[in-house]
């Protein structure tokens, strides 16, 4: 597998360009606009990591992947293995970006910056979690489809909760979040991770190319 | 002789096409020519071997090993050249030498430098700047560098200029001096196949129409040349297939010294793969 993990890092790296883009984007924004932009860079990698799906496709990559001694399921594996080293490494590099910009601007709140960074990443990486099955099942043009009608559902929802029903969250709700955070945290990444990686898994195995 | 890959019954249906062998036997240290045109069904056939399509029915075993069993033992053991298909181009050869190093447990660093130095291919370079025929090469390379036993080839040598496509030729004549080798070559380029195959495999309409020598072909099977009006004083016995020309009739013949002697007053001609192939597709019975 270790192989599979290979190929998808070394895609990833010739993206390395659009990593240093989004950082000047990040550094510029919250600088100038004083923005919150810790979900910009874990958020790149998830993109960039979609952008290997759409050169697999091109390529036929599957069908010749099916021709190694790997196993069809490493495929899949390597896939939200290098997701997960990914915005791992984006997420300290937007951590200590944070630290620094927050140092030298004066305002850092350690608390609310990794409560933030955490929410953030649960909604970057649950995008990543449904984009993934319905990529492996029917290629990467339907799942940028997916991407979209998502990202367009989620913003009504969410405007919808703003603005035209009073939506107040329950107090007792949020005082339990604050205070679990960190394992409601790990605890959603892990469960969206896996559901999504068994239905990848299911759906990636009966494809033929 | 020890068979490389034995197949009974292999059935493969699609809505409108169906893949069907009854039995075929590929023996170890040869080159299998497979021949057919366009959606006849080599494709389906080489990806049904490499279990990239499920069969329907059937059991296919390489070097004597179940392939739904031991898929993943035998294909450490294969190198394959697909069309249009492979590493994505956004990477270099040196990135596919970093991979491979970790898919193929006896894969040779030095084998594919040399390949590529053969080639005249930088290893720096990226597979989406490369010509068709630089990537095949590529390809090439790639799939013989873990030293496998048997290289299964779909049109691996089209795109290339024919010295090149010599050359790659001679590797695989290289390739198969070791008894234990066997390629089988998918390709339109019969020519190839008359100068390195030592069997035919010839697939129309999904089944195996002609499962031959290369040399038993070319030496025994030709094409007799007769007017339009003489026509029906071949013995129909004779006749394999047939195509009416402008002028004369075409007529496939299976033991060309029969015929020679036996018709003396037409000319029969040697065959090549391609008249073969033509005549048996678009000829009548």
């Amino acid at each position: 597998m270790l192989g599979m993990i290979k190929k998808d890092l070394c895609m990833v790296k010739n993206t390395k360009f659009l990593f240093l883009m989004a950082l000047v984007i990040c550094v510029i924004y919250s600088f100038m606009f004083d923005m919150d932009m810790s979900f910009f860079l874990p958020f790149m990698g998830v993109i960039s990591i979609v952008s290997t799906f759409s050169f697999d496709d091109y390529n036929n990559w599957h069908a010749y992947a099916a021709t190694l001694p790997q196993g069809k399921v490493s495929v899949v594996k390597s896939k939200y293995i290098v997701t997960i080293i990914l915005t791992t490494i984006l997420t300290l590099v937007s951590i200590l970006l944070g630290l620094v910009i927050g140092l030298i601007k004066n305002n850092y709140n350690f608390d609310i910056a990794i409560s933030s960074i955490m929410g953030e990443l649960v909604a970057i990486i649950s995008i990543a979690a449904i984009l993934f099955p319905v990529t492996f099942k029917y290629g990467s043009e339907k799942g940028r489809m997916v991407l979209i009608i998502f990202g367009l559902g989620l913003g009504i929802v969410g405007l919808l909760f703003s603005k035209v029903i009073d939506f107040k969250l329950p107090v007792e709700l949020i005082i339990f979040v604050t205070k679990y955070n960190v394992l409601l945290f790990i605890g959603s990444i892990v469960l969206i991770l896996t559901i999504s990686y068994v239905i990848s898994k299911k759906v990636y195995l009966k494809r033929e190319f | 002789m020890k068979n490389a890959i034995e197949i009974k019954n292999l059935k493969k249906i699609y809505p409108d096409f169906s893949l069907s062998i009854d039995e075929l036997k590929i023996p170890s240290g040869v080159v299998i020519g497979l021949i057919g045109e366009n959606g006849a069904g080599k494709t389906t056939f080489i990806k049904s071997i490499l279990n990239i399509i499920k069969k329907d029915s059937g059991t296919i075993k390489i070097f004597n090993k179940d392939l739904e069993e031991q898929e993943l033992d035998i294909k450490k053991d294969i190198g394959v050249v697909l069309d249009n298909s492979f590493i994505p181009d956004t990477l270099n050869p040196k990135d596919i030498n970093f991979i491979m190093k970790e898919v193929y447990d006896n894969w040779d660093t030095e084998l594919f430098y040399k390949y590529l130095k053969e080639f005249k291919i930088k290893d720096s370079q990226m597979l989406k700047t490369m010509s068709k025929g630089m990537k095949k090469k590529v390809e090439i390379a790639t799939s013989l560098s873990h030293h496998p036993k048997l290289l299964i080839l779909d049109e691996a040598t089209s795109g290339l200029d024919p010295i090149v496509r010599n050359e790659v030729l001679d590797i695989f004549l290289d390739f198969i001096q070791d008894e234990e080798h066997t390629v089988i070559l998918s390709t339109h380029i019969t020519s190839d196949l008359e100068h390195i195959a030592d069997y035919i495999i010839f697939i129309n309409n999904g089944e195996i129409v002609l499962e031959k020598e290369r040399n038993e072909i070319l030496d025994n099977y030709g094409i007799l040349k007769c007017d339009i009006d003489a026509f029906d004083s071949i013995d129909k016995e004779d006749i394999v297939r047939y195509k009416k020309t402008k002028y004369n009739y075409e007529i496939l013949v299976d033991d060309k010294n029969k015929c020679k002697k036996k018709y003396k007053k037409y000319i029969v001609d040697n065959i090549t793969l391609e008249d073969l192939m033509l005549l048996i597709i678009k000829g009548g019975k």
